[in-house]
């Protein structure tokens, strides 16, 4: 794969260990073509955890926040992974792809951490199998993404819903294809083995997605508001102030990190994740923000740029007190002084239905 | 991709001289390492300024770098144009993507800058 993102003139960069392609030609193109058409993404780099076995069930859903009773055979669920005190080890979605089998997908960061959880916390029984390096991971993404899965797989993109995994054949090879995506908009991601990368990658580059790299997947994503592990998310944060309380289920029986979680969602966090919307200028992960120049109120965790919007955007916790929509904010950037708003998130309306644009 | 007829700064900023005015903006090298420019911030026309100085600021999608000034001079006339539209400088970073002029105050600065030969061994160096 490194070959043919170099052929097409990446530009690469480190991330946890891998060599990725941050952009092709431009990440505000890239962005736009994902809104407009599509973009095919490699995120390989994502972690892939196998999980099997009579006690696969009931050790995710002791180790992970959300409920899996209804994720039937076929589907999936974004959950986080907590520990006792509530902090997220890692946010990742879930398949269950088999009858007792489960594919976890893990921030790339994140990998070692979650296997090393898992297996501490696992029946010597259970069957806990890392694929990251075996499985390559191809995101194809944006509104025309349906119809060219049609085209490329003869897959009817209608049968997916969200996180619907099923497994297909190309060429005597097995790929396996969920709906899934980190950038609002109508998407696939392709499972399939090292040497069949290269095959799913030219026929989606051939019916016409443009490449983009790791830069516009991450305006993307902040453009709908998802927070990213390791800047927003961490061993500090909680589910809860992160305003992902939905994805925590106090009603399945025990899991780890409930009595803590269950504690702070009585009593309120005493921050929040919030969505800023910046006057002028993009105020970058770390700077601090103010109300007025002497109080602070949090930190900036994501800041960068709405291709959309035209406009700097980012994520920060804030105290409570002090998240509320519309509220205006300074961001101090040594002598430089940033002014913008709490914001919604996401901040662009999307539609993410795969019927639309020839889907 | 380096103009002949310009003078370069090891900020990467270029240099149009005519008579004493300066006309300067970001090499193309300085444009492709950015990537998408999403922001500048200029000086304003009157501003005195000395070889060297930060006078603004370039901002891009993936990171911020400051605006130096290859000369010294007063500032005579900006850009307005790429305030608003900033992605000019990445798709024409020698002509409409000009940034700012400068009346020099002394010439004798522009022997420091480097002609188009030595910029291009300068950039391979880096």
């Amino acid at each position: 794969m490194y070959e043919l993102e170099k052929d097409l003139g990446a530009k690469f960069t480190e991330f946890a260990g891998w060599e990725l392609p941050l952009y092709y030609s431009s990440i505000t193109e890239e962005h736009l073509a994902v809104r407009k058409t599509a973009g095919i993404f490699d995120i390989s780099h994502l972690g892939k955890i196998s999980i099997k076995g009579k006690e696969a069930y009931d050790f995710l859903q002791y180790i992970i926040t959300a409920d899996i009773s209804k994720t039937l055979v076929g589907s999936g669920t974004y959950t986080l992974i907590c520990n006792e005190q509530g902090g997220i080890i890692d946010d990742e979605i879930i398949y269950h792809t088999e009858k007792d089998s489960y594919l976890v997908i893990p921030n790339a960061s994140q990998v070692t951490q979650v296997l090393d959880w898992f297996r501490k916390h696992a029946e010597s029984q259970l069957y806990i199998k890392d694929l990251t390096s075996e499985l390559c991971l191809i995101a194809l993404q944006g509104p025309n993404s349906g119809s060219i899965l049609e085209q490329a797989f003869d897959e009817r993109p209608e049968i997916y819903k969200r996180y619907s995994i099923r497994t297909t054949e190309i060429e005597g090879n097995v790929l396996t294809i969920a709906r899934s995506g980190y950038t609002g908009e109508c998407g696939f991601e392709i499972f399939c083995r090292r040497e069949t990368a290269s095959i799913v990658w030219e026929r989606i580059l051939s019916i016409g997605a443009k490449p983009a790299g790791l830069g516009a997947r991450d305006t993307l994503r902040l453009e709908m508001g998802y927070p990213l592990y390791s800047k927003d998310l961490s061993y500090d944060t909680s589910p809860i102030e992160a305003g992902l309380e939905r994805f925590v289920s106090f009603e399945k029986g025990n899991f780890i990190g409930k009595a803590a979680l269950y504690k702070q969602s009585l009593e309120g966090p005493k921050r929040k994740l919030v969505g800023l919307v910046i006057d002028k200028g993009i105020a970058r992960q770390g700077k601090v923000m103010a109300i007025d120049r002497e109080d602070e109120i949090g930190v900036v965790t994501s800041g960068s740029y709405s291709p959309i919007l035209r406009k700097g955007i980012g994520m920060a916790y804030v105290k409570a007190m002090n998240a509320r929509v519309g509220e205006a904010i300074r961001i101090k950037d040594g002598k430089k002084m940033y002014t913008g708003r709490i914001a919604r998130r996401p901040f662009i309306k999307v539609s993410s239905s795969c019927l639309r644009g020839g889907c | 991709m380096i103009p002949e007829d310009l003078l370069y700064f090891e900020e990467h900023e270029w240099v149009r001289t005519e008579n004493t005015t300066a006309t300067i903006g970001i090499s193309d090298y300085a444009q492709n390492a950015l990537g998408d420019i999403v922001y500048v911030d200029l000086p304003k026309v009157g501003d005195e300024v000395s070889m060297g100085d930060t006078v603004g600021e370039i901002e891009s999608v993936k990171s911020t770098s400051e605006l130096r000034t290859p000369v010294s001079g007063k500032v005579l006339e900006v850009n307005e144009s790429i305030v608003d539209t900033p992605e000019i400088i990445n798709e024409d970073p020698y002509g409409s993507g000009w940034l700012f002029k400068v009346e020099m105050t002394d010439p004798t600065e522009l022997d420091e800058l480097m002609n188009a030969e030595e910029y291009e061994a300068y950039i391979k160096e880096l």
